[in-house]
């Protein structure tokens, strides 16, 4: 079951639409007072501002499908849970507050990230990997920053969220347990878990 | 997905966009520069004989904490804190006040939980520690804290102005200073004023670990900076802040740890980038606030709890050394164990008058103002304050 489920994520191309009759009902919700405060200010006050980049991809969600940029690839999820998400939870959570490290700080200083996001953009060129949609989205994020369109001036915040990580982690988790197990599985078991007839 | 030179020569094209306006984004100085005061000749001041004067202030609420005082530009001092039926009720408001030749001249509910949720457009549970300032043109600016759900931990800074002396707010900007949810960031100690017209605000973090961070912002509420305080004792929080020179600045801090209790130290030679690990003061600390001024004459004066275990003792101690050695200065309040004398707030006066106020047995803010002579007077031990008012 997780494999299929695994494959469904990563191997379809489009993902059906919920259409553009989603976000009306979804803003009426929003907008409707509860305990004198809107539902949209209880859910700022709990999970704050999503990040551009998941708003983007919400957005292409609901109403313009098409235009979604591929799922990112097993190895893509690994590296962004490994060298994204870590640093940036981990010393909030585990480590001693002096352990110096702290990703988070160089979203307010982002010179090193605007560097690291310009050698993986030249590196896909290179590579012939260039992802366009994903790319625009990532720039839409940057230029969103320069203005200062969120509340919060630091350019993670503009690129990523905890729920987007989370999701992207699960991907790597799952994604992994799934290509671990499936090299270890018997062919004819692999080929019940594909569907394929034997 | 099919990819067409022109869609990719078009994404690149987007992304060197974003990537030069980001990078032209970044604001301030690069060299942050401490707007440090000063030192005006102690000659004058110690002329002076010792005065001590405690002003009666108002008790609008059956709980009060955490006040913060600041000099407004026509002289008076304004004094802000938190009250209600109790810490972290719902119906807990900022309370302030204005003092004027050693009287109050008003006293006003400034912010309530539900203004705040009007300012900020998100559910506001409760009010905390309060930070009130005045920026260059004058107006009244306040950093407070507020919990949104959960308890001090899941807590928020917000910075707020005021054009009409802190009566009301017209804009409120959230701090974003945690990348998971903004949780737990609180305020207690005053800003620093910065030589471009930014401030450096003391702040600090207690969601599983705790420590003292320095985030620099701008009068509007633009976060420019926030860097950790690294620590040595234990887990540090509540930095209380004095500039000795543009680059140089020392910071004490509350101490959590209560197998080495003492007061804990870090400093900055860089205008606040970068803060080092600091030998601890010799000062016990039994868990609680610190408050930190550097007086007109180049001295450093801290109002703590010398005490291993409770609040029930205020003293100030002075250091003429930029903060590496203290000496027991005049003892506020003292009373039997139980009491509490905590959470101080110093401000002093151009005229060289120093104002202190701090919680009174959480059911009241008091307020005293002293001057420097009063400080150096040998006897320690005497509490200068009545214990019941």
């Amino acid at each position: 079951m997780i494999i299929r489920f695994v494959r469904e994520i990563f191997g379809r191309k489009n993902l059906s639409p919920f259409g553009m009759e989603l976000w009306i009902p979804a803003a009426i919700v929003l907008i409707v007072p509860a305990a004198g405060v809107s539902i949209a200010g209880h859910l700022r006050g709990l999970w704050g501002d999503p990040s551009i980049v998941t708003f983007l991809l919400l957005f292409l969600y609901t109403v313009r499908p098409s235009s979604l940029p591929n799922r990112p690839r097993l190895s893509t999820c690994v590296l962004v849970s490994l060298f994204v998400m870590l640093p940036l939870y981990l010393p909030l959570f585990l480590l001693n507050p002096n352990v110096p490290v702290d990703l988070y700080s160089y979203g307010w200083k982002p010179k090193w990230i605007l560097i690291a996001i310009a050698v993986i953009a030249l590196g896909s060129v290179m590579m012939r990997r260039m992802a366009p949609r994903w790319t625009n989205i990532i720039a839409i994020a940057l230029i969103a920053s320069s203005v200062g369109l969120m509340e919060s001036d630091n350019l993670w915040d503009y690129l990523v969220d905890p729920g987007l990580l989370f999701t992207i982690a699960f991907l790597a988790i799952a994604g992994s347990i799934t290509s671990f197990l499936g090299s270890r599985m018997p062919e004819s078991i692999k080929n019940l878990s594909s569907g394929k007839q034997i | 997905m099919t990819k067409s030179p022109s869609s990719t020569r078009w994404s690149l094209t987007l992304l060197i966009i974003g990537l030069v306006a980001a990078g032209l984004h970044t604001r301030g100085s690069i060299e942050p520069r401490f707007a440090a005061s000063s030192v005006i000749d102690a000659q004058k001041q110690e002329s002076a004989s010792a005065l001590f004067l405690p002003i009666e202030l108002p008790r609008p609420t059956p709980s009060a904490h955490a006040s913060s005082v600041a000099f407004m530009q026509d002289g008076s001092l304004l004094i802000a804190w938190f009250g209600g039926t109790r810490e972290g009720a719902d119906d807990v408001a900022i309370q302030m006040a204005r003092v004027k030749d050693g009287r109050v001249q008003d006293s006003w509910t400034s912010l309530t939980c539900e203004q705040l949720e009007g300012l900020t457009h998100r559910v506001i549970r409760t009010l905390g520690n309060p930070v009130v300032w005045i920026d260059a043109d004058g107006r009244v600016k306040l950093n407070v804290v507020s919990v949104s759900y959960g308890g001090w931990s899941g807590s928020s800074v917000n910075q707020l102005h005021s054009q009409d002396g802190g009566k009301s707010w017209s804009a409120a900007q959230r701090l974003i200073l945690s990348p998971f949810f903004n949780l737990s960031t609180l305020v207690r100690n005053p800003v620093v004023a910065m030589q471009d017209g930014t401030i450096g605000l003391p702040a600090y973090h207690e969601l599983l670990h705790k420590w003292g961070m320095w985030v620099r912002v701008t009068t509007e509420g633009r976060v420019l900076q926030c860097e950790r305080m690294p620590s040595n004792v234990g887990e540090l929080l509540q930095p209380a802040v004095a500039a000795i020179s543009a680059t140089d600045a020392v910071a004490v801090l509350r101490n959590t740890n209560s197998a080495q209790p003492v007061v804990g130290r870090s400093a900055t030679e860089d205008g606040g980038q970068t803060w080092s690990l600091k030998a601890p003061l010799d000062i016990p600390n039994p868990n609680a606030s610190i408050s930190m001024i550097r007086l007109i004459d180049g001295s450093l004066l801290i109002a703590a709890n010398p005490l291993v275990n409770g609040r029930n003792v205020l003293q100030l101690f002075r250091s003429r050394d930029s903060g590496s050695s203290w000496t027991a200065s005049r003892t506020i309040e003292r009373s039997a164990p139980g009491g509490e004398f905590s959470y101080p707030s110093f401000a002093q006066s151009a005229d060289g008058l120093i104002y202190l106020s701090y919680t009174w047995q959480r059911k009241g803010i008091r307020l005293c103002a002293f001057n420097s002579t009063w400080l150096d007077a040998s006897d320690t031990e005497k509490p200068a304050m009545e214990t019941t008012p």
